[in-house]
């Protein structure tokens, strides 16, 4: 029988968003199709990159795919290492994306107050990335009505 | 003409022995056609897998059948898993790996080998029964 009372949440999902990824998170989360599911912002000490996973529609993360290769290979170059759009079945075998960039190398010997700021740009470059899919995304959605109205 | 002429090289190459039937009986299903395949080389530490299209459903009906018997019987030595990747024409293509399997082997490579294709073999069942159930023509398949 419900009570009526709202289910408490599980230890991980009572934790915040932390600050270095929470733009990206939410530009991906401002498209009403994607909703992200965790995220890091990477770790120096441990030496864990950053990630966004995150359910969406398969021609969302394959369109982001495509600007993240555009970016790498045509230019600007906005991002200084190769980011990648993986897919993968959570535990009720849904699939979902993990955004992230497989040779990120935190740890290592060079200065973490550079590194930081490398990623900060990283991450500020990987946001408008989103933002601009995310306008293209609605053009095309109002593109797809138009056709089914027509 | 001999069926091969129009292929591209890399498309000559033969599949490898130990991922062949597995390979066969992913592609024994119409809406499953697999792209390329490597039954491992445990002395490099290049693990085994095979590169496949098919709709999400089947990729999601074959991981379901691996979790249950890593679940469950837990016949397959190590934890196999189906992976997704875009493709160069941003197609979603799926990868049926062991992610383990891709660190050399610290000790004997005959035990590895034998071990892994063990493995396979059992992968080709388990792969085999989780497709056959998801044959359109069979009841509750994908549409």
């Amino acid at each position: 029988m419900s009570t009526g009372r709202p289910k408490p949440a599980i230890a991980w999902q009572r934790r915040t968003i932390e600050p270095g990824i929470a733009p990206l998170v939410d530009a991906m989360n401002a498209n009403p199709t994607v909703r992200t599911l965790a995220s890091c912002q990477g770790h120096f000490w441990t030496g864990r990159p950053p990630f966004v996973a995150f359910t969406a529609p398969v021609a969302f993360a394959s369109m982001l795919e495509r600007m993240l290769r555009d970016d790498n290979y045509f230019g600007p170059n906005r991002l200084s290492t190769l980011w990648v759009v993986y897919g993968g079945f959570d535990a009720a075998f849904n699939l979902n994306f993990r955004l992230h960039a497989p040779l990120h190398k935190l740890a290592g010997p060079c200065s973490s107050t550079f590194k930081r700021a490398a990623l900060r740009s990283e991450l500020a470059a990987l946001t408008e990335i989103v933002q601009l899919l995310n306008g293209l995304w609605d053009e095309r959605q109002r593109k797809e009505q138009r056709h089914g109205n027509d | 003409m001999s069926e091969t002429e129009n292929l591209e090289p890399w498309q000559r190459i033969p599949i490898e022995p130990g991922v062949a039937p597995l390979v066969d009986v992913m592609n024994a299903h119409p809406a499953i056609r697999t792209i390329a395949s490597c039954h491992g080389h445990i002395e490099r530490g290049t693990g085994p897998y095979v590169y496949f299209a098919a709709p999400i459903t089947l990729a999601s009906a074959i991981e379901r059948a691996l979790c249950a018997d890593a679940h469950g019987a837990r016949r397959l030595r190590t934890p196999w898993r189906v992976s997704a990747r875009f493709d160069g024409a941003f197609e979603l293509r799926f990868s049926l790996g062991a992610p383990r399997y891709d660190v050399a082997a610290p000790y004997s490579l005959v035990l590895s080998r034998r071990r892994l294709d063990r493995d396979l073999a059992v992968l080709t069942n388990i792969v085999g029964d989780a497709v056959r159930c998801q044959q359109p023509s069979t009841p509750g398949a994908t549409r």
